[in-house]
């Protein structure tokens, strides 16, 4: 007796016909993405744990507004932006459960790779607690600009404010983890 | 070190801070959107759903009480009429059909009771023929397992891509990972066909096919399906571009950020063009875009293998070696990191990457 013999594929709404684009299917753009989405999110929340969940929070968003995307280049930017949006959103929940629940915290010990030394261990995990303890916004445009290496001009398109107010952000975030990595 | 410093050190370190997911971790987290997508609609059915429920009890009370207060006795008859159609609203918007199947899929058994099980959650497996004189599987994506039953008559393949595995009774593994297939051989033995050049594994061998790097001597091998999939639309798979287009193709993929098909053309050129006098750092290239940016530590690995065992020269055997460490380390096998870290040590204690083999094996 033969029983079925393909495990399906996950039931995604996948194929969307865009004007300029020709045919744009969901699920490659996860594929082809996922793990830049994935470097993004890891480096603004600094939370591993957390990580599949962002991203897929990330994806679901962006299946919501495809429709919007007119041009193929442009997702890679699209998905940036939407996942500053998702970490922004998922930190300030952050923030509340800590002010509710005192003793929440995350562990940055293992955030960076096998490749960085013990002492750049030692500074990445304790930016991301200084972090932890700015404001979202500051520490978002900080962390595009200082961490990711996104221009001025990049950081504000993605944070969704004037060039002004991301060189404020990142500039007063710098100060405060100057301030605070010097204390230390 | 100045105050200064670590700020401007950061951008530097980014590149550390990476979740490094493999092609397995894509796939789940692929599955995990699915499946969110799936209760976020079902969630949203129950809401309406009840809802709507909600609405025609509130109509119906509000009727009874009209009808009540009026003395007639119409509720009989508007009840059961009006609960009928709320109920379908519910029961519709519930998408039993799109419930994803594969908890329940246990694979394929064949007439002959041979099994092909995938072991993958995304494993895509398809059962092509089911004869007396042939058993054709093939495997477009994730991993599978085979047990066949000894038939002395009946051939069973599994394609793969531009890999057929043909075998007459053993029990083994196929896993497809991006453009290349794995092979590991529990029992038995088959024999991998790719095109232009065939294998023959035996018990406890395993491998991946195509091989990377081919000899001068050799064909250029076909292309796997993923390599076509990613490259039909730039050009067609009769011609062939020359290795310098090739290169140009690569440069620009990673210019604009598309690493795995950087990746895919860095194979092609390694496969098609092995003999060409860049195909040693293409490779290195490709060792290190699957280490440090698709987080493939032990493809990594075995590509900075390839590199040595093709006798390359300095500084590509000294760099592929070092590199060769660092890929099983971040892959967890410190016992074999360890292992090749000793023969980097032996053979260049004072190289450029000796602390630097030594700290990440944790040698002395």
């Amino acid at each position: 007796m033969v029983r079925p013999a393909t495990v399906p594929k996950p039931p995604l709404r996948l194929v969307r016909d865009g004007e300029s684009t020709g045919a744009l299917e969901l699920e490659d753009i996860y594929r082809t993405y996922c793990r830049y989405v994935g470097a993004i999110v890891l480096r603004l929340s600094g939370r591993k744990a957390e990580l599949d969940d962002t991203i897929q929070d990330v994806f679901i968003e962006a299946a919501r507004g495809l429709g919007g995307v007119r041009d193929a280049d442009a997702i890679r930017g699209w998905l940036a932006t939407i996942a500053v949006r998702v970490v922004q959103r998922r930190l300030r929940r952050e923030r509340l459960y800590r002010w509710f629940i005192p003793g929440r915290e995350a562990d940055y010990a293992q955030i960076a790779d096998e490749g960085a030394s013990a002492l750049d261990r030692m500074l990445i995990a304790r930016v991301y607690e200084i972090l932890d303890q700015l404001a979202v916004d500051d520490r978002i445009a900080f962390a595009l600009h200082h961490i990711e290496g996104e221009t001025l001009e990049a950081v504000a398109t993605l944070c969704r404010c004037s060039r002004t107010t991301a060189k404020r952000r990142i500039l007063r975030a710098r100060l405060e983890l100057e301030r605070r990595l010097t204390h230390d | 070190m100045t105050d200064a410093d670590p700020i401007r050190r950061l951008r530097e370190l980014g590149r550390h801070i990476d979740p490094e997911l493999e092609d397995r971790d894509v796939e789940r987290v692929l599955r995990g959107v699915a499946q969110r997508g799936e209760r976020t609609r079902q969630r949203r059915s129950l809401g309406l759903g009840l809802l709507a429920g909600g609405l025609v009890t509130g109509l119906l009370l509000f009727s009874a009480n009209w009808l009540y207060s009026r003395g007639t006795s119409a509720v009989a008859t508007t009840a059961p009429t009006s609960v009928r159609s709320a109920a379908p609203s519910f029961s519709a918007a519930t998408p039993a059909a799109s419930t994803p199947r594969e908890i329940s899929t246990p694979g394929v058994v064949l007439a002959d009771g041979s099994r092909a099980t995938p072991v993958d959650s995304g494993t895509e497996l398809a059962l092509a023929e089911d004869s007396a004189r042939l058993a054709q599987l093939s495997v477009t994506r994730g991993r599978a397992h085979f047990e066949v039953a000894p038939q002395k008559e009946r051939k069973f393949v599994v394609r793969a891509g531009a890999v057929s595995v043909t075998v007459i009774g053993t029990v083994f593994d196929v896993e497809v990972v991006a453009d290349r297939v794995g092979v590991s051989v529990e029992h038995g033995a088959v024999a991998v066909d790719w095109g232009s050049d065939h294998a023959r594994l035996s018990a406890g061998e395993k491998g991946w096919f195509p091989p990377l790097m081919v000899s001068p001597a050799h064909p250029a091998v076909a292309r796997s399906r993923a390599a076509i999939a990613e490259t039909s639309n730039r050009e067609s798979t009769d011609s062939s571009p020359s290795a310098q287009e090739l290169f140009a193709r690569v440069d620009a993929a990673r210019a604009s950020g598309q690493t795995a098909q950087a990746a895919a053309l860095l194979r092609q050129i390694l496969r098609e063009r092995g003999s060409d006098a860049r195909a040693p750092l293409a490779a290195m290239t490709l060792g290190r875009m699957l280490l440090t940016e698709l987080g493939q530590p032990r493809e990594a690995a075995a590509v900075f293998a390839d590199v040595r065992a093709r006798g390359v020269g300095e500084p590509f055997a000294e760099d592929a070696l070092a590199r060769e460490v660092e890929a099983w380390v971040r892959a967890g096998d410190t016992q074999r990191a360890r292992t090749l870290a000793q023969s980097y040590l032996g053979r260049y204690a004072t190289g450029r990457y000796a602390n630097k083999v030594r700290a990440l094996a944790g040698l002395p």
